[in-house]
This record gives C-alpha cells, structure tokens and sequence, in this order.
C-alpha cells in the first residue's frame, strides 16, 4: 500500500501507468466503453484514489468506500456512455462518486435509522504540538459527524463544490445546505475542542 | 458610515467567512470585526478549521480494489452508476408504499448485478396509479443512464389473479408494452391489464434483454383497487405472495395492510398469524405476539360463527388461524364446517388424506391406494384444482403405487399427477424410473423437460434478470435433469448414451455425486484411464473421506498411478476453485449486525469473524430440520475452526437454560450467537432456518443459502491462500 496524494502513480498488470503519458482521454475513454480491462486500470490508476477518498470522507467507512470505489469502476464501462467530453472527465467521475457515496449512506439509513449508528459521543483531544487542529482529530471527529452534516461539510470544505452545487447533488435547497455546513463545523468544533 | 451593531449570530459569521454575505450586511459586519476582540476570536476558529481541513491529505487507497472490480466484471457483474442528480421525486403511490416500508429494508449495498439495479435515479410511473380491473394504463419510464442509449425499451410484468400461490416459482412473465423515447428522452407505452389480475410487478429492460432495471430488486408494482378506491384485499394477499422470499418483510406489510383495511375478512387474520411468527421469531410471538392474536382472533370468531354465507376459502382461512391461536375447540367447529359444506375444497382434501387415510392406514398400501383412488373419482371433474390436497392426493397416489412395483397402477397415478400439473415431468419421472416398464416413459419425460430448459424459454425468466443472468441460473435444473436422465439411461441398460450424457452434467458445473457416477459409468464401460481423471475430481473435493479415496486404487487396479493421480488431483482442485468461484455472489452486509452471546454480551459479526472466512448458520431451536442438521453443523464447525475458519451458529432464540439443555441433550457442544435484534435475519435476508451462507475475510456474503455439502468446497475456493486439502 501507498499513500497517494495527487494519485497519479499506481501500479497495473505489473507496469506504472499514468494517465500523463496518455494524451488522448477520449481514446481511453472510447476503450473503456468497448470493454478494456487495460484502459479501466489505467483510469483507476489515475483516478481510483480519488473515487476512494471521496467515498471514505463522505460515508467515514473504509468498508463501504472499498465497495463504492470497485462499484464505479465496475459500472464505468457503461456510465462513460453519457459523460460528452465537454467538461473535465475527473470532475464528473467525482460527481459519480459522490452520488454512488450517497446511496450507499441511503441505504445503511434504511438499516440503521436516520444519521447512522454512529452518534457524537464525546469530545476528541486536539494536538496542541503541532497544528492549530490536529488532522488526526479532524479525521475521526469527522467520522463521528452525522451522515447529513458530514456530507456537506465534505463536499463543500473539502471537495470544493459550491452550495449550489453540494444542495443540487444532496437533492437538498442552498439554504440547507448553508445550514448543514454551520452545523457541522459547529459539532466539529465541539469535536476537537477547537472552539475559543 | 456604518450603524453600530451588536454581535452577529454566528451563522452570520459563518456566511462572512464564506464570501456568502455580500454588500451592507457584510460591510457592517466587517466594521463588528473591526471593534469587537471575541468576534475576531469565533471567525479565527472558523478560518483555521477550514485551513485544517483544505490541507487534509487523501486518504490512503487499499490494494486489491481494481483487481477486485476487474474480477467482478469478468463473472458478470455490472453496475448502473448514479450519473444524474437526484430529481424531484416523482413516485407512484405504489411505489411510495415500497419506499416507505422500505425503512424496514434490509437491501445494504450499493453493489448489485445490472439485474438489480438502479431505481434510485430511474422511476416508473403508471396512469392510473390505483387502476380498477382491466384498465388500460399509461406508463411513462425515466431512465437510468445504461438503458438511455435505445430508442425502445421492454416493460415485462409478473401478473397474478387471486389465485395464484406464494412465491414466484411456477410465475411466468411477460412483456406487457414496448416503451419508446420520446423528444425529451422519457419512455412512453400502454397497457391494459387483464381483468383476472390483482397484483403486477414489473421491470424494465433492454430490447435484446441484456440490461434490466428491476428498481433495486424491489421492482415496481400495481395494485388493483376496488372502486372505493382501497386496493383490492386478493391485490394485497398477491403482493404478499409475490413478495415471499423476496422480502419477507414487505410481504408482512402487505398482510398488515390487508388486515387493516379487510378487519373481519377471515384471510386478513389468517396471513398476518403465518407472517407474525415468522418474521418476529416463533418464541416472540410465542411470548408477545400471540396473546394479541388469540384476541383478535375471538373478536372475528363471535363475528363470524353465526354467518352461514362463508365460503370455502374463508372456512379454511378460520380454521387455520384457530389452529395458530392454539384452541382446538374452535379448530374442531371450523375445521368441520369446512368438511361438511365444502366437501371437495382442497383443505377438505388435505385433512381427509392426512387424518383418515394417512396417519391412521400408513402401512396398508392396498387399503391407503384404494382411498386415495376413491377420493381421486370424487373430485375428478372439479372444474379448479390445485393446492395442498391435490398436491398430498397426487404425492402420495404416485409414491405409493410406485412402491408397489406395479406398472400400471403406477402409470395411471402418473397420468393423473400429469393431467392437474403438466410441469410436474421431473417429479413424475423421478417416481416411476424405478420401474423397469416405466423407465422408457421417464426418459422421453425428462428428454421433454430438458429440451424446454435448454430452449430457455423467456416467459421463465425471473423478472430481476437479464437472459445471460438466467442461463446461468438455468444451469443448476440442467444439470440436474441430465444427471437423473443419464442414470435412468445407465440404468435401462442405455450405459453408452447414460455415460456421455452424465459427461454432459458432469461439464456444466461441480457436483461430485454426478462425478462420481460418471466415473462409474466409465468403469462398466472399461474406460479406466478416463475413469481415474472423474475419479480424481471427486477425491479433490474437500468433502471426499480418505476411505473414498483408497476404494478408488483398489477399484481401478492396474491403470491407478500414483504420480499420476496426484497429478489429476491436483488438476481437479485448481478446476474446482474456479468452477466454485463462478458461482460466488458478493454482496455486502450492514456494517454492524449485533449478536448476542451466551452470557449477555453483544457483539458483532464482524468481530466475532475478525476478518475470517466464516461459515454462517442461521439456526432455529424449534425447526426440526435445523435440529436434525445440528451434529453435521457442529462437525463442520469443529473442522473449520482447527483451519483458522470462524463457524458462527446464530439461533433465533435468545439464551435460556432451556436452549442450553436442549444442546447438552444431543452432545452438542457449539457456540451459539443469538439474534435478539433480528440484526442478522434482515442482513442475510434468510428467514427460513437452517439456512448456511460463506462470508469473506471482508464480511461480505460470497456464497449465500448454500448447502452443507458444499460448504467445505467453497471456503476452500474462497480460502486459497490456506489450503484446507493437504
């Protein structure tokens, strides 16, 4: 295992590919839809850690984004069908990963109840060494946060996505959305005893 | 000049922070900041979380997804992806009924075969939504991204009358409309629904039926509604029906249903009492559940028992759910009644083969025919046959005349048995192969069912799959017609044509009882080099004794090998973890599936699997088959255990010393986990018991409602790494 930061280096079949040395996204991407396991890796091997990342932060379980991650890249022959090349492939296969990310948070909320199982239950010890917030402490309060809250916060502060964008992927209004991120710094604050 | 201000909320300095406050609001806030130190404070805190987390590094990607993904498409699995946002929602009432009890659901994963997927962006919808009998109807499809692309598209439909049965077995489907795309890239098409059908369930699906959206297995369904606009009661008991093995819990929900909209009809009570035990566990029920039964059951019996209009079904219904609340009186009094008025009703049937004839004359052969023939000359030309007394009548009839050995007598049941149910070939052939005079009829039975299945007739295929989909589940019946063709050839003397077509079973997937016969056949037939390479699939099997084995080099004699049996062996191992992998599923638990232990204690499946392969069993203290299964259970799970395997035995029952007496009483010493939460009943979706399921070291269900002797093969094929045959 390596850690991957800008995910652009991963090993497939034995050799290093990386989408760099391939010019030509719309070949590739015309190999995917004809069935290339070659041309799939070489999409995973520049994009898996992506996929991966966003399906880890918005879910907080390594397990369900292990699924997530190999359901897009099962389901990526087929779904490039109607990506139409006019805008950035990664962030509309970003979008794709949020959206199978959000299903997979439906269906453990009809499992578990709304929010999940996995209630705020006390505050987290912030660095004080290092950071003015503790990464570390960062990552596991956001795990703790609720589903609704967590979503936003990530796609909003993490991803990048502006409120409208965030809402219309949630299926929720802008506004909601502004409140959802309020209330989810505020529990992280909470969450890592980083309020003043 | 700004106004001074106090404070702003501090949701307000959340939208300053985010550039989302904008012209004076924003200018006065920024003169707040300006003079007021705690303010300052708050909006640093905020700032400096937004920092933290912009520089978070992405998470670390585990090894083995792609390969995991490319293996997965390469045995067929497919997934439609999200490539839409959610829509405003736009659902049938039919469907709205599915998602709202599908709180209750326990479909977890987002993984699912092209058959299962995609109703969370595709949506079906019917006009009328609640459509009285015969109605023409007017569907309108938005598809999922994967079906977009074809100008037309299929609706098929499971249609069911009021008297279709439970389950989905002997249901054929149909396509009901071809839907076409219209300017705005929606599908549009027609139906009318026949006026005998209740209850529809349909998917949608690809022209050439190679992707089918079966809204995540849910499919979509329509009820057919009286009309005071309620939907029909026999429209609910058939959604129930439909729904049994599907989802348990939603057939529950539709029996609810029906018994809150049809209090006083006698079926209402009498599906809610098979449901009630079942999905809340018969010691619940037995504790909780049945005491608010019996009552409602004596508010419908002082209903009832002065109406002399009920009709046999609703006789029978009474009696049944007597029979649950446990009073026999009341049983007696419906139970006679039923006999008296509807003498040829199949209930009536039922209890005069089972009480008068059966129990009490089991071992008069003569005396049991005789009855059985003279039932059969009293009901010969009812006009509707079918359930539980035609089926005992016509079992029975045919086992007990084929015992006889008599040709004749055994072909005329036969006759009968094929004249109610057309399909029954197997059953029928499977009985008379036995006799010598016969087996040319068992023969050209099973040559005609073997050419149906191997036409793969579509109206068969199960409406969740695709037709590559319902090959392979077609594989599994022809094998096994093949395999009881092949003997019954082998043992009419045919040995050349039983042989090869044995060969042919033996090809289609692993099943060492076929091989071992196979291999037989090729002794008799002195082809013992050919004989040794079967022989050696059998021994590869984990389940095979060592004693097998050692029959093998004394049965073969000069042509066994040593070097090269190992070497076939060996052969047939790599072989047997391939074929045992093509029919491994992968599909995911809820995270957290909570069990408790012996002494109180909770903890997960996960946990107590701690990244294992598992062996699973869903047990049942008061199931008789899962306690005739309980000394090979424990066999098992002590042989896997000594490999590293976690065995977990999940009872329904919560622990008691009463559970643990019934363990000692038969010697059995194994651990049991108990599913208090019914956490695991809804995971597995399994609810009848024993049921075994595999998992893999990541808690995902690989082989699932398999069958004890399989077992050791799969968790050999999934535990690779840990060879269980030395």
């Amino acid at each position: 295992m390596h850690l991957v930061h800008e995910g652009h280096e991963h090993s497939v079949g034995g050799r290093l590919t990386t989408l760099a040395e391939r010019t030509d996204l719309p070949a590739l991407l015309r190999d995917v839809r004809r069935g290339s396991t070659d041309a799939l890796a070489a999409l995973y091997g520049e994009y898996g850690a992506v996929v991966y990342d966003i399906a880890r932060r918005i879910t907080g379980s390594a397990a369900d984004a292990e699924d997530i991650t190999q359901d897009v890249f099962i389901g990526l022959p087929e779904a490039a069908a109607v990506f139409d090349g006019r805008g950035s492939f990664e962030g509309w296969l970003k979008k794709v990963a949020v959206r199978a990310s959000l299903m997979r948070l439906r269906d453990r909320r009809r499992i578990h109840g709304l929010d999940g199982d996995r209630p705020p239950d006390g505050r987290l010890v912030a660095d004080e060494t290092g950071a003015a917030i503790d990464r570390i402490a960062i990552e596991r309060a956001l795990t703790l946060l609720p589903d609704e809250l967590r979503v936003v916060f990530v796609l909003k502060e993490i991803e990048g996505y502006s409120h409208r964008e965030a809402a219309a992927l949630v299926g929720i209004t802008k506004g909601a959305s502004e409140v959802r991120l309020f209330r989810a710094r505020k529990a992280l604050q909470e969450l890592i005893g980083g309020r003043p | 000049m700004s106004m001074p201000m106090g404070h702003p909320r501090e949701r307000t300095l959340h939208r300053f922070e985010d550039g989302e406050l904008t012209g004076r609001g924003r200018a006065r806030v920024a003169a707040h900041l300006e003079a007021c130190a705690r303010c300052r404070a708050l909006l640093l805190s905020i700032r400096s979380l937004k920092e933290a987390v912009r520089d978070l590094p992405r998470v670390e990607l585990p090894d083995g997804l792609l390969e995991a993904a490319l293996a997965r498409r390469a045995a067929g699995d497919r997934v439609i992806l999200p490539t839409a946002d959610p829509r405003a929602p736009r659902i049938t009432p039919a469907a709205a009924r599915v998602a709202a009890v599908g709180l209750l659901l326990a479909a977890g994963f987002v993984a699912v075969r092209v058959g299962d997927a995609g109703a969370h962006a595709s949506d079906l919808r019917f006009d009328p939504d609640r459509p009285v009998r015969g109605a023409t109807i007017a569907v309108g499809y938005t598809p999922e991204a994967a079906l977009a692309s074809h100008p037309t598209l299929r609706l098929r439909a499971r249609l069911r009358d009021r008297d279709d049965e439970s389950y989905n077995g002997g249901m054929t489907s149909t396509v009901v409309s071809t839907l076409e795309r219209d300017a705005d890239g929606e599908y549009r098409g027609e139906f009318t629904l026949p006026d005998s059908i209740v209850f529809a369930a349909f998917a949608v699906e690809a022209p050439d039926g190679t992707l089918v959206d079966a809204n995540d297995r849910r499919l979509w369904e329509l009820l057919v509604h009286g009309d005071d606009g309620r939907p029909l009661a026999d429209a609910l008991e058939q959604r129930s029906h439909d729904l049994m093995g599907r989802n348990w819990e939603l057939a529950f929900e539709a029996a609810r249903e029906r018994a809150r909209l049809y209090p006083d009809e006698p079926g209402s009570l009498s599906l809610v009492g098979f449901f009630e035990p079942l999905v809340m566990g018969e010691q619940a029920w037995a504790d909780s559940g049945l005491a608010v039964f019996q009552d409602r059951f004596a508010r419908l019996d002082r209903k009832l028992r002065g109406r002399t209009d009920l009709d046999g079904d609703q006789l029978s219904e009474m009696m049944w759910s007597a029979r649950r609340t446990e009073d026999s009186t009341a049983e007696r009094h419906w139970r006679e009644r039923l006999v008296d008025e509807f003498p040829r009703h199949t209930q009536t049937l039922q209890h005069r083969i089972v009480h008068e004839v059966l129990s009490p004359h089991y071992a008069d052969t003569a005396y049991v025919l005789a009855r059985l023939d003279s039932i059969w000359n009293t009901i010969e030309d009812e006009p509707v046959r079918g359930g539980p007394g035609y089926s005992h009548l016509l079992g029975q009839g045919l086992a007990f005349a084929a015992g006889t050995g008599d040709a004749e007598l055994t072909g005329s049941w036969a006759d009968r048995y094929l004249e109610v149910w057309p399909t029954g070939e197997v059953n029928v052939a499977r009985a008379i192969a036995r006799i010598p005079a016969l087996r040319p009829r068992a023969i050209r039975l099973l040559e005609g069912e073997l050419a149906r299945l191997e036409s793969f007739p579509d109206d068969d295929r199960p409406l969740h799959l695709t037709i590559e989909e319902n090959r392979r589940r077609l594989e599994r019946p022809i094998q096994s017609v093949l395999a009881m063709l092949g003997n019954t050839l082998i043992d009419a003397g045919e040995t050349e044509r039983g042989a090869e077509t044995l060969a042919r079973a033996a090809a289609i997937g692993w099943d060492t009882g076929v091989f071992r016969r196979v291999a037989e056949a090729q002794l008799e037939l002195g082809r013992a080099e050919t004989a040794l390479a079967t022989f050696a699939r059998v021994a590869a099997d984990p389940a095979t004794t060592p004693a097998f084995v050692d029959s093998v080099r004394d049965r073969l004699g000069p042509a066994y090998d040593e070097a090269r049996w190992r070497e076939q062996v060996e052969a047939a191992r790599r072989a047997m973890h391939d074929r045992t992998l093509e029919d491994a599923t992968m599909r995911s638990l809820p995270d957290r599936v909570r069990l408790t232990t012996g002494d109180g204690r909770t903890r997960t499946l996960r946990e107590i699997a701690g990244g294992r392969v598992a062996f699973v069993t869903m047990w049942d203290r008061y199931c008789g088959a899962a306690s005739e299964a309980l000394p090979e259970i424990e066999r098992l799970a002590t042989e896997l255990q000594a490999r590293g395997i976690a065995a977990i035995v999940i009872a329904e029952q919560s622990p008691s010393p009463e559970l643990d007496a019934f363990l000692r009483e038969r010697n059995v010493e194994i651990t049991l986990y108990h599913d208090t939460r019914r956490e695991a009943k809804r995971g597995f979706n399994a609810w009848g018991t024993p049921e075994y399921f595999i998992t893999d070291g990541e808690g995902r269900i690989r082989f699932e409602y398999t069958d004890l002797t399989s077992v050791l093969r799969q968790v050999d094929a999934l535990d690779r790494g840990a060879p269980l045959v030395p």
